[in-house]
C-alpha cells in the first residue's frame, strides 16, 4: 500500500538522480575541456600513452633493442645519441630510447593500478566510517591518521628490507596500502553530508539495506571526488615507485625511469652522460605534471572546498 | 541638492553564458536624515544596488551606465583612494550576512577601532576605545565584551556590533542590507527600533533593504518596490501602503496583510517565484506580465511607462492612466 | 585553559599513535621471514658479546616478554649494536638526528614562508600574467622528481660551475684546523647545506604556494573581506590584515599533513648529497641489512614527524582564536 508508493518514490528519485548525474558529468566535461590546464594535461598524457604503446615495437625490430637484455654488440660503453641509438646507450650498450619507452609503460602500470587500489580502499573505508559513525568512524579515522603520519617511501623501504626483494606488484600493493587515508578522509566528510540528505532517509524508509544504501546511493555521489583523488594518487604512486627504484629497491626485472636514474647515478655517469641523466627525470616530472594538471582541471569542475588535504605527493 | 542622487543606474553581471542585467535604470534621490526602503523578493537586485553605491560589486559585476552623485561627488568616477575615504566615513554599510561579516581571527573591538583609526589617523587609541564604549552603550552590549572574538558573540550581538561599527565614523548615509533577516522576531524588532532611533537622532540618511515590506514600513519614510531589477513603484510610505497601484506591490502587501479589505486588495495570490537570472531582464516589456492578473494586450506589446499618481508617488505600469 | 587542554590531548593522541607504530614494527619484525636473533646480532660477534646482547634485547624470552623488553629498551635507548658501525645504534642516531632536524626544519620553514608569501600575492593578482606564470612555475616545481633535480643541481652547480661542494656536510680540513672558530665552521656547514636546501626548497615551495593561493582565493570570497573593503581600508591592508591571516589556517593544516612527505624527500636529498642525516642512514642500513640501525632510524623518523605535527597543531591553535578561546 503506502509502502510500495514510497519505494516507488525512492526509485524515482534514484532514476532522476542518475540522469542528473549524467547531466552534471556532461557539463563538467565541457567545463574541463574549456580549461587550458586540463587540455595540456590530456595532451601530455596522450604523448606518454603513445610512448607506452610503441615501446613494444623496437625489440621486434632487433633484439638488441630489448630494454633489459638487448646489448649492442659494437658498443661497450655509454655513448651519446646516434642514428642507431636515438638517445645513446648505457654503459652496457643497451639502448636508452627503448628503456625510456618501456619506462612509460611501467609508470602507467604502477601509477594507475596503485592509484586505483588506494582509491578503492580509501573510498570504501571513508564511506563505511562516514556511514557507520560512532566507534567505527573514530577507530578508522585514528587508523588513517596513523598511516598518514608515516612516510610512505621509508615504510615501503623498511618492509622491503624485512621481507626481501619486492616485485613490482608488491610495490604497487604497498603503495596503495599507504596512500588511502587522504582519500578516505574526504570521502568520509562527503558521506557525512550526504547522510543528512532526505533521499538517504527515504531509501532507508523504503527498506533498503545498509549495503544497498552505501553502494547505490552514496557511492555514485562520492565517485567524482574519488576520481579526482585517483589522478593525484597516480602521481604519488609513480613518484614513490621511481624513488624506490632510484634507491635500488625496485623490481630488478623491470626497467623503470627511476631505475634508469639509479643506473646513471650508481655507475658514476651523471657527470659525463647528460643524454642518460636528463630524459628519465624529464619523463617522470612530466608524467606527474600531466596527471596533476588533469587533477587540477577536474578539481575546478568539482567543488574544491571539499578538499582539505592538499595534493602532496 | 539631495545628498544622494542615483540616475539611470544599470548594473550587469558577466557570467560564463551571458551578461545579465541585475538592476535596470534605477532612479532615486535621498535627502539627509531621510530613509528609503527597497523591497522586493529574493534575487531582484537589492544587494546589487547597494553594493554598486559603494563600488563593491563582485569582480564580474559592473555598472553599465548611470550616475551616482553623493554630496556633489560623482562616486562612480572617483579615484580609488578617494573612494576609500568615502567608504565608512561618509557611507557605511550593514551587510546582509552579519554572521560572516566579522573577520574570525580578529577581536571585534580591534575591527571597530580599525575603522575609526583608518579615517582619523590622529586619534589616540584610548580615545578611540572610549568611542567604541559609547557605541556599545548605544547598541546595548556590555563594554567588557568589546575585545571578544566574533565566535564568542551571539548572532544578535554580532548584528548589533555591526551597527555600532557602522556608526563609528558618524557617516552621512547608512546602507542596511537586510540587517535582521537571520534573527528571531524579538531581537529583530529590538534592532529595528535601534536603527530607527539612531537614524532619527543622528540625522543620518538610510537606505534600508529588505524583502519584508512590513519591516520596511516600520522603519522608512519612503518605499521603493523592486521587481526583477527594476523599481516598479516608489512613493512615500503612506502612499504606497494606502494606495498600492502596481499589481506586484499589491501582491506583496496582500501576502503581508492577512486581513482582507483594509486596503481593498483583490489580488489574492502569492508573490511570484524568484526570477532566474537566465531569463532576460533587459527586455523592454513589463517583467511581471506572466503573473499579473491585470495583464492586457497593451502590456504584452508596449513597454510600461512611469505614471505619477501624486508628485511623490510613481508607478511603472500600463494599468493606470 | 582550553588551549592547554587541547594541546595536551593532542600530545596524548600522538603518543598513542607512536605506541601503535612501535608495536606495529615489533609485529612486522617477528612476522617477517628470517630469524630475529641473527637479524639483531651480527654474525662476527664474539659468543660472549652475542649472548649479552641477546639477553639485553630479551631475544631468548617468550614473545610477549620480548615485547616488554623491546618497549623498555626503547625508553632506555638500547637498540642494539649496528652491524655496519659496530657501535651502539643510539650513538649513531644521536649523531645523525641533529643534522636531519637542521635540514628538515630549515627547508620546511623557508619553503613554507616563501610559498605563503608568493601564494598570497599571486592570488591577489589572479588572472594577471604574474599569476599565470608563477602558478605554472609552481606546478612544475611541485611535480619535479626530487632525486633527479638533486643530481641535476650537483651536476650543474657543484660539478660544472664549482660553486658548491659535491656532497657531505663539512670539509674535514676546515674542522681539523684548531684555529677555526664557530663562525667558520657554521659557514662551512652552510656552504654544504645550500644545495640540498635548494633542492628541498624547490620541491616544496610550489606546493605551499599552490595551497596558499587557493586558500587565499577562497578567503577573498568571504563576507568579512567585503566588510574590510567597505570600511575604506587600503587594498594592501585588506590583503595583509584580513585575507592572509585567515588564509594561513588551511596552509598550516596542509603543512602538518605533508610532513611525512617532506621527510621522504629529506631522506632522498640526504642520500643524493651524502648529508649525514638519519634518513640517509635508514636507506643505507636497509641496503646493508643492518636491521638494528634500520628499525631505530625508522622509529626516530616517525618521532620527528609526530613531534613536528604537534608543533604545527600548536601553531594552528595560536593562529585561530576559535580554537584558542
Ligand atoms: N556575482 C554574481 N554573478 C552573477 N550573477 C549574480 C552575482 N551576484 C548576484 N547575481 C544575480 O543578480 C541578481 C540580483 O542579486 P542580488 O544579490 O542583488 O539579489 P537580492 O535582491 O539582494 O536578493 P536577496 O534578497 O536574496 O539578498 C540575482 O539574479 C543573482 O542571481
Ligand atoms: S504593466 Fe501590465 S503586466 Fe505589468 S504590472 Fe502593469 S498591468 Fe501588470
Ligand atoms: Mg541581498
Amino acid at each position: 500500500m503506502n509502502f510500495s508508493a514510497e519505494t516507488r518514490a525512492a526509485c524515482n528519485t534514484a532514476a532522476a538522480k542518475r540522469s542528473y548525474n549524467l547531466q552534471r558529468f556532461l557539463d563538467g566535461w565541457a567545463l574541463f575541456y574549456e580549461n587550458p590546464v586540463g587540455k595540456l594535461g590530456v595532451f601530455l598524457l596522450a604523448c606518454f600513452g603513445v610512448m607506452a604503446l610503441i615501446s613494444y615495437i623496437p625489440p621486434l625490430i632487433d633484439p638488441m633493442y630489448h630494454p633489459m637484455t638487448g646489448v649492442d654488440p659494437w658498443i661497450s660503453n655509454a655513448t651519446g645519441p646516434s642514428a642507431k641509438h636515438w638517445l645513446g646507450t648505457d654503459n652496457l650498450g643497451r639502448d636508452l630510447f627503448t628503456q625510456l619507452l618501456t619506462g612509460a609503460r611501467i609508470a602507467f602500470m604502477v601509477g594507475i593500478s596503485a592509484a586505483f587500489m588506494s582509491i578503492v580502499f580509501g573510498t570504501l573505508i571513508g564511506m563505511i566510517a562516514g556511514y557507520a559513525g560512532r566507534v567505527t568512524d573514530a577507530a578508522l579515522m585514528r587508523f588513517a591518521d596513523m598511516i598518514m603520519v608515516m612516510p610512505s617511501l621509508l615504510v615501503v623501504l623498511l618492509l622491503a628490507s624485512l621481507f626481501g626483494q619486492l616485485n613490482i606488484w608488491i610495490i604497487v600493493l604497498l603503495i596503495a596500502l599507504f596512500r588511502w587515508p587522504g582519500v578516505s578522509r574526504v570521502i568520509r566528510s562527503q558521506t557525512l553530508s550526504l547522510k543528512q540528505r532526505p533521499f538517504i532517509d527515504m531509501a532507508r524508509v523504503a527498506g533498503a539495506s545498509h549495503m544497498r544504501i552505501i553502494f547505490r546511493h552514496i557511492l555514485p555521489n562520492v565517485l567524482p571526488m574519488a576520481c579526482l583523488y585517483m589522478t593525484f594518487r597516480v602521481t604519488s604512486a609513480i613518484i614513490v615507485e621511481a624513488a624506490l627504484a632510484f634507491l635500488g629497491f625496485g623490481d630488478p626485472n623491470t626497467v623503470s625511469w627511476g631505475m634508469m636514474l639509479q643506473w646513471v647515478w650508481k655507475t658514476g655517469h651523471m657527470f659525463q652522460a647528460p643524454y642518460w641523466l636528463l630524459p628519465p627525470g624529464i619523463c617522470i616530472s612530466l608524467i606527474t605534471l600531466s596527471f596533476y594538471l588533469i587533477g587540477r582541471a577536474m578539481e575546478e569542475v568539482l567543488d574544491p572546498r571539499l578538499r582539505k588535504e592538499e595534493n602532496f605527493e | 541638492m539631495a545628498l544622494l542622487e542615483v540616475e539611470n543606474l544599470t548594473i550587469a553581471y558577466k557570467t560564463r553564458r551571458e551578461t545579465a542585467i541585475a538592476a535596470d535604470r534605477v532612479n532615486f534621490s535621498l535627502e539627509r536624515g531621510r530613509s528609503v526602503g527597497i523591497v522586493g523578493e529574493s534575487g531582484c537586485g537589492k544587494t546589487t544596488l547597494g553594493m554598486a553605491l559603494l563600488r563593491l560589486l563582485p569582480s564580474n559585476g559592473f555598472v553599465k551606465k548611470g550616475r551616482v552623485t553623493f554630496d556633489g561627488m560623482d562616486l562612480l568616477s572617483l579615484p580609488d583612494t578617494r573612494m576609500q575615504r568615502v567608504r565608512w566615513k561618509r557611507i557605511a554599510m550593514i551587510f546582509q550576512a552579519a554572521m560572516n561579516a566579522w573577520n574570525p581571527v580578529q577581536r571585534i573591538g580591534d575591527q571597530i577601532l580599525e575603522a575609526i583609526r583608518t579615517h582619523d589617523p590622529k586619534i589616540t587609541k584610548a580615545e578611540a576605545v572610549k568611542q567604541v564604549e559609547q557605541l556599545y552603550e548605544l547598541v546595548e552590549i556590555p563594554a567588557d565584551r568589546i575585545f571578544d572574538f566574533p565566535h564568542q558573540y551571539s548572532g544578535g550581538m554580532k548584528q548589533r556590533a555591526i551597527i555600532a561599527m557602522a556608526l563609528a565614523c558618524s557617516p552621512d548615509l547608512i546602507i542596511a542590507d537586510e540587517p535582521t533577516t537571520a534573527l528571531d522576531v524579538i531581537v529583530q524588532d529590538q534592532i529595528l527600533q535601534k536603527i530607527k532611533a539612531i537614524q532619527k537622532e543622528k540625522n543620518i540618511a538610510l537606505i534600508f533593504i529588505s524583502h519584508d515590506i512590513g519591516v520596511v514600513a516600520g522603519v522608512c519614510h519612503e518605499i521603493m518596490v523592486m521587481y526583477r531589477g527594476k523599481i516598479v513603484e516608489a512613493g512615500r510610505r503612506e502612499e504606497v501602503f494606502e494606495v498600492p497601484v502596481h499589481p506586484y506591490t499589491r501582491a506583496l502587501l496582500s501576502s503581508y496583510l492577512t486581513i482582507d479589505g483594509v486596503f481593498e486588495i483583490r489580488d489574492k495570490q502569492s508573490p511570484a517565484p524568484p526570477c532566474t537570472p537566465a531569463e532576460p531582464l533587459s527586455k523592454e516589456l513589463c517583467g511581471y506580465v506572466h503573473l499579473c492578473p491585470h495583464a492586457s494586450e497593451a502590456c504584452r506589446s508596449r513597454p510600461p511607462q512611469w505614471r505619477e499618481i501624486t508628485p511623490t508617488h510613481k508607478v511603472l505600469c500600463s494599468l493606470c492612466r | 585553559m582550553h588551549f592547554r587542554k587541547l594541546i595536551f590531548r593532542r600530545i596524548i593522541e600522538v603518543m598513542a599513535i607512536f605506541f601503535l607504530i612501535l608495536t606495529g614494527l615489533f609485529l612486522l619484525f617477528h612476522l617477517s621471514p628470517g630469524d630475529p636473533v641473527s637479524r639483531m646480532v651480527q654474525p662476527g660477534m664474539s659468543a660472549e658479546d652475542a649472548s649479552m646482547l641477546i639477553s639485553q634485547l630479551g631475544l631468548d624470552q617468550p614473545l610477549w616478554l620480548q615485547y616488554l623488553y623491546y618497549v623498555k629498551n626503547f625508553f632506555t635507548g638500547n637498540f642494539g649494536i649496528s652491524f655496519h658501525y659496530g657501535q651502539p645504534v643510539i650513538h649513531i642516531i644521536g649523531r645523525r638526528l641533529p643534522n636531519t632536524i637542521l635540514l628538515f626544519t630549515t627547508s620546511v620553514i623557508l619553503s613554507a614562508a616563501a610559498g605563503v608569501f608568493w601564494g598570497k600575492l599571486v592570488a591577489w593578482y589572479k588572472g594577471r600574467p604574474i599569476d599565470t606564470w608563477v602558478t605554472i612555475l609552481a606546478l612544475v616545481c611541485h611535480t619535479l622528481f626530487l632525486p633527479w633535480i638533486a643530481l641535476l643541481f650537483i651536476w650543474i652547480f657543484a660539478y660544472h660551475v664549482g660553486w658548491f661542494p659535491l656532497n657531505g656536510m663539512i670539509t674535514p680540513e676546515v674542522w681539523i684546523n684548531p684555529s677555526a672558530g664557530f663562525l667558520t665552521k657554521a659557514a662551512d656547514i652552510g656552504h654544504h647545506m645550500l644545495l640540498p636546501l635548494l633542492t628541498l626548497f624547490i620541491i616544496h615551495v610550489g606546493s605551499y604556494l599552490l595551497i596558499m593561493r587557493s586558500s587565499m582565493l577562497e578567503t577573498l570570497k568571504e563576507d568579512y573581506i567585503l566588510t574590510a573593503r567597505a570600511k575604506g581600508l587600503s587594498e594592501k591592508r585588506v590583503r595583509n590584515r584580513h585575507a592572509a591571516p585567515n588564509a594561513y589556517l588551511p596552509v598550516v593544516t596542509s603543512i602538518g599533513l605533508s610532513l611525512a612527505f617532506s621527510i621522504n624527500g629529506g631522506a632522498l636529498t640526504e642520500t643524493v648529497f651524502s648529508w649525514p642525516g638519519i634518513g640517509r642512514e635508514l636507506i643505507f642500513a636497509v641496503s646493508n641489512n643492518d636491521y638494528p640501525l634500520a628499525l631505530a632510524c625508522f622509529l626516530f623518523i616517525s618521532l620527528v614527524v609526530l613531534v613536528a605535527n604537534v608543533i604545527v597543531d600548536v601553531l594552528y591553535a595560536y593562529l585561530d582564536p576559535r580554537i584558542r578561546y
